[in-house]
C-alpha cells in the first residue's frame, strides 16, 4: 500500500482473539494525517467490524480494558500519547503479559 | 477459629507417626498463608544442611485462609521443601480439589518428614476440627510402583473405594527421584518447580489421599458471599480475557514478535516456526476444551488433542493440558514446530511427572551439546539429539522419566548435567540456582533479566512478576536503569502476597485496589482486622524469610546472577537483534536491588532489617523441628 500526502500507511498485526475474530494476522490501513489514537481505531473498526467490542471500544474511541498497542514491536504506546508515522507496524495486543 | 485451625498435623514417614502442632496465631497472621506460612514452615521444620533427597528434609503441603470460601480462584495450596535441583527453598503452587480437603483433615499445613521402608501411601480421613478422629494410615503402595501419574491418581480411588478422596502422586520420574520430578493431583494439574516430586519420591511416598468432611467456615460468611460475587463478575471482564480465550498459550506470537521468545536453548529470541506452535494456531486446530480448577471462573486451562487424536475421534482419551509454559519449552526452545510432537511432548512429561520447563530447558541443552560434539551419537544411545527433532524429544524424555541411558545424566538438570559434560557446556546451561529458566528472554526484557537473577527459588517467572513493567510503557525493556531495583522488589512483594493467601495470578487485574480489598477479605473470612499496610509488610517478611533460607543453606551473592550466554551473547535476530546485556548492567540492577530491599551490597540481611520485620527470632532460631 503505498500513502498519499493526506494519508498514511500503518499496518495493525493481530494477536489472541483479535486475530482468530479478524480471521487475519495483519491489516494494511491508510488513515487520514495527522493520525490520532481515535481515526485509526475508526479505520481499523470498518475493516474489521468484529474486532469492536472485541479488543476495539464500542464507542471507538479507545482499545478496550485489557489490550495495548506495541509500537513497531519495541514501545508500548500509553494512554496520553499516540504518536505513528508513515510505514509502521501497531501490534494489538493483551496487556495481560503473565503465564 | 475462623480461616485457619491454629495446628499442623505432621506424620513422621519412618516411625509411621503423627502428631499435631500448634501454629501460633500470630505467625498465621504474620505470613498468611501458602507460600508465606511455608516459608516460615520449612525454615523451622528444615533442619540447616539437611540433604534435599534425606530423610531429614520435610514436604509440606499448605492451605490458605481463603481455601474453602468458595471465593473465585482460592482453591489453591503450596508444596515446599529444600529443592534437590537448587539446595535453596522450593516452592510450588497447584490448585483444585485437593486444597479444600488439606485444609479439612490437617488444618494449616501436612509436614511430613522421614522415610517409610517401602513404597507408601499414606491416607488421611477426617477433620482438622476434631483432630483426635483424624485417621493417618501408611498403606503398602507396592502395586502403584512405576504407574504414570493419571493411572495412578485413578487406581488409588479406586483401591479406597471413594471418588470423594483427593490425591496428590508422583509419577516415574519421582520414584526414579528425577531432580525436576512434579506432584500431580486432581487429574494432571502440577506442583511442577524445583523438584518436589524428587523430595516425595525419595520418601518412598508415592501417593497421598486426603478426604474431609466439615465445611470451612468463615467470620462473615454474608459479606464473604456477597464479595465473592462481585468478585467473580469481575473475574469475566478484559482484564481477564486473554486467560479465557487462548489461555497462556497466546504469548508465543506475542513473545515472538517482541523478540522475548526463547529459541534453541537462548541462542536465539524469535522462532520462524513460532505460528505453528502459537496459540492462535492450537486454539483453532487442537483444542479439545477448556478447562478450569475447582471454584474457577476464569478457566484458562486448554487441553489440546494431537491431529490423530482429533480425526480420530480419540478425543475422550485424554489429550494435554497445554500453557504457555510448557509450549515454549517443548516447542521453540527445543526448536521444534510440530504442534502434535509438543502436545505429546507435555502429555508425557505430565504423566511421567515432570516439570515441563527444567524437561525442555535440560534435553535443549543437551541438544545445543549435541551439536557442538560434546555428546555423540552413542552417547545418546542412538539417539540424534538435534535441535527440531521431535522423536528424539520424545525418546529421551522418557528416557529421562525412567533414568535410563543418558537420560540419566539430563534427570539431574542442566548445571550438574554440565558439570559432568565440562568443556565450556555451562555457559548454555540456562538455569539460575540451578532451576532451568522459563519463557521469557532476558536480553529484551531487562527488568524480568533482574527478576529472573534475584528470585530465591531460581529462575521463575511466578515468584518475580518484573516482567510487567517491561511489557508496558512504564520502562524501556531493551535498557537498564536504577529505578528497575525498586520495581522487581515490589513485584516479588506483590507476588508473595498473592502466593500466600492464595489468589490465581490471572486474577491480579480485576482488583480495584489489590491490598486494601485482600485485606478487607482476609478480615471478613478470619474475623482478624486486616490492613493493607499490615499485607504490604507481609509481602516484605516473606521475601525476606525465603532469603533468609537461602541464606542459612549457604547462599553467596555469586548466586544472583544469570547464564554466561545471557551476559555474552548478543540477540542474532529479531525486534531485539544486536541487544545483549552486560554483567556490569546486571549488576548495576542487582545492586539497586539491594538498596530498595535496605540489604547490604553483598545481598545479606543486617539485623535491623530482620528486627524490623520481626525476624530476629526466627533467624537465630536455627531451624530443625519445633
Amino acid at each position: 500500500m503505498t500513502s498519499s500526502a493526506a494519508t498514511i500507511s500503518i499496518t495493525v498485526e493481530l494477536f489472541g482473539s483479535p486475530r482468530i475474530l479478524g480471521g487475519a494476522k495483519d491489516v494494511e490501513l491508510a488513515v487520514p494525517a495527522p493520525v490520532s489514537r481515535e481515526n485509526l481505531i475508526a479505520a481499523l473498526a470498518e475493516r474489521c467490524p468484529s474486532l469492536v467490542g472485541h479488543g476495539l471500544r464500542d464507542d471507538l474511541t479507545n482499545l478496550e480494558e485489557g489490550y495495548v498497542f506495541n509500537r513497531n514491536g519495541l514501545a508500548f504506546v500509553g494512554d496520553g500519547e499516540f504518536t505513528v508515522e508513515d510505514g509502521d507496524f501497531l501490534l494489538l495486543i493483551s496487556s495481560q503479559a503473565g503465564g | 477459629m475462623y480461616g485457619y485451625h491454629g495446628k499442623a498435623l505432621v506424620v513422621d514417614l519412618t516411625s509411621r507417626t503423627h502428631r499435631w502442632d500448634a501454629i501460633a496465631p500470630d505467625d498465621l497472621r504474620k505470613f498468611i498463608g501458602g507460600i508465606g506460612l511455608g516459608t516460615f514452615l520449612l525454615y523451622r521444620y528444615c533442619p540447616p544442611g539437611a540433604d534435599p533427597l534425606g530423610p531429614e528434609n520435610p514436604l509440606l503441603f499448605v492451605g490458605s485462609p481463603l481455601v474453602g470460601t468458595r471465593l473465585t480462584t482460592s482453591s489453591k495450596f503450596a508444596v515446599l521443601t529444600k529443592s534437590p535441583l537448587t539446595g535453596f527453598i522450593a516452592d510450588s503452587l497447584s490448585s483444585s480439589h485437593l486444597a479444600t480437603e488439606l485444609k479439612k483433615c490437617c488444618g494449616d499445613a501436612l509436614i511430613i518428614t522421614g522415610r517409610a521402608a517401602t513404597p507408601t501411601l499414606l491416607r488421611i480421613e477426617g477433620d482438622a476440627l476434631e483432630p483426635e478422629q483424624v485417621s493417618v494410615e501408611f498403606e503398602d503402595a507396592t502395586e502403584l510402583v512405576g504407574m504414570g501419574a493419571a493411572e495412578k491418581e485413578a487406581t488409588v480411588k479406586k483401591k479406597l473405594g471413594d471418588t470423594r478422596y483427593r490425591v496428590a502422586c508422583i509419577g516415574p520420574a519421582g520414584e526414579a527421584q528425577v531432580k525436576f520430578a512434579s506432584i500431580s493431583n486432581d487429574g494432571g494439574r502440577q506442583a511442577g518447580r524445583c523438584g518436589l516430586g524428587a523430595v516425595m519420591g525419595s520418601k518412598n511416598l508415592l501417593a497421598v489421599a486426603l478426604r474431609g468432611y466439615l465445611p470451612v467456615e468463615v467470620a462473615e460468611p454474608d459479606t464473604v458471599r456477597s464479595f465473592g460475587r462481585d468478585l467473580s463478575r469481575r473475574s469475566l471482564g478484559a482484564a481477564t480475557e486473554k486467560y479465557r480465550n487462548l489461555g497462556t498459550m497466546a504469548n508465543v506470537a506475542v513473545f515472538n514478535r517482541l523478540g522475548a521468545l526463547p529459541t534453541r536453548n537462548f541462542r536465539e529470541s524469535t522462532f520462524e516456526g513460532a505460528d505453528r506452535v502459537s496459540g492462535e494456531e492450537l486454539h483453532q486446530n487442537h483444542l479439545h476444551r477448556n478447562a478450569g480448577c475447582a471454584n474457577c471462573t476464569i478457566g484458562c486451562e486448554r487441553i489440546l488433542v494431537t491431529s490423530d487424536q482429533r480425526n480420530k475421534k480419540e478425543k475422550s482419551k485424554g489429550g494435554a493440558r497445554m500453557e504457555y509454559e510448557s509450549l515454549f519449552a517443548l516447542g521453540p526452545l527445543c526448536g521444534i514446530s510440530d504442534p502434535d510432537i509438543v502436545i505429546r511432548a507435555a502429555a508425557l512429561c505430565d504423566d511421567l511427572g515432570m516439570d515441563t520447563i527444567s524437561a525442555g530447558a535440560t534435553v535443549a541443552w543437551a541438544m545445543e551439546c549435541y551439536e557442538r560434539g560434546l555428546l555423540t551419537r552413542a552417547d545418546c544411545g542412538g539417539i540424534e539429539l538435534r535441535f527440531g527433532n521431535g522423536a528424539a524429544l520424545l525418546q529421551v524424555l522418557e528416557d529421562i522419566g525412567h533414568r535410563r541411558g543418558i537420560g540419566n545424566l539430563l534427570a539431574e538438570g542442566s548445571r550438574a548435567a554440565a558439570a559432568h559434560v565440562g568443556r565450556d557446556s555451562a555457559n548454555w546451561a540456562m538455569h539460575v540456582k540451578g532451576l532451568e529458566m522459563p519463557g521469557y528472554e532476558p536480553r529484551s526484557l531487562k527488568t524480568m533479566a533482574l527478576g529472573l537473577a534475584i528470585t530465591p527459588r531460581g529462575a521463575c517467572h511466578n515468584r518475580s512478576s518484573a516482567y510487567e513493567a517491561d511489557f508496558s510503557n512504564r520502562v524501556d525493556r531493551l535498557s537498564v536503569d536504577e529505578g528497575r531495583g525498586k520495581i522487581a522488589a515490589e513485584s516479588e512483594d506483590f507476588e508473595a502476597v498473592l502466593d500466600s493467601l492464595i489468589w490465581c495470578k490471572f486474577l491480579r487485574k480485576a482488583f480495584h485496589d489489590f491490598y486494601q480489598e485482600s485485606a478487607q477479605v482476609y478480615t471478613m473470612v478470619t474475623g482478624w482486622q486486616m490492613t493493607a499496610d499490615e499485607l504490604r509488610r507481609s509481602g516484605q517478611r516473606i521475601s525476606n524469610l525465603k532469603k533468609l533460607f537461602n541464606i542459612r543453606e549457604g547462599w553467596t551473592r555469586v548466586d544472583d546472577t544469570l547464564p554466561p550466554r545471557t551476559l555474552e551473547e548478543p540477540l542474532p535476530n529479531g525486534v531485539a537483534a544486536g541487544v545483549g546485556l552486560s554483567r556490569e548492567d546486571l549488576d548495576f540492577m542487582i545492586e539497586g536491588y539491594y538498596r530498595a530491599r535496605g540489604w547490604t551490597p553483598d545481598g545479606l540481611i543486617p539485623a535491623g532489617k530482620l528486627a524490623d520485620l520481626g525476624l530476629e527470632e526466627l533467624a537465630a532460631h536455627k531451624g530443625a523441628g519445633r
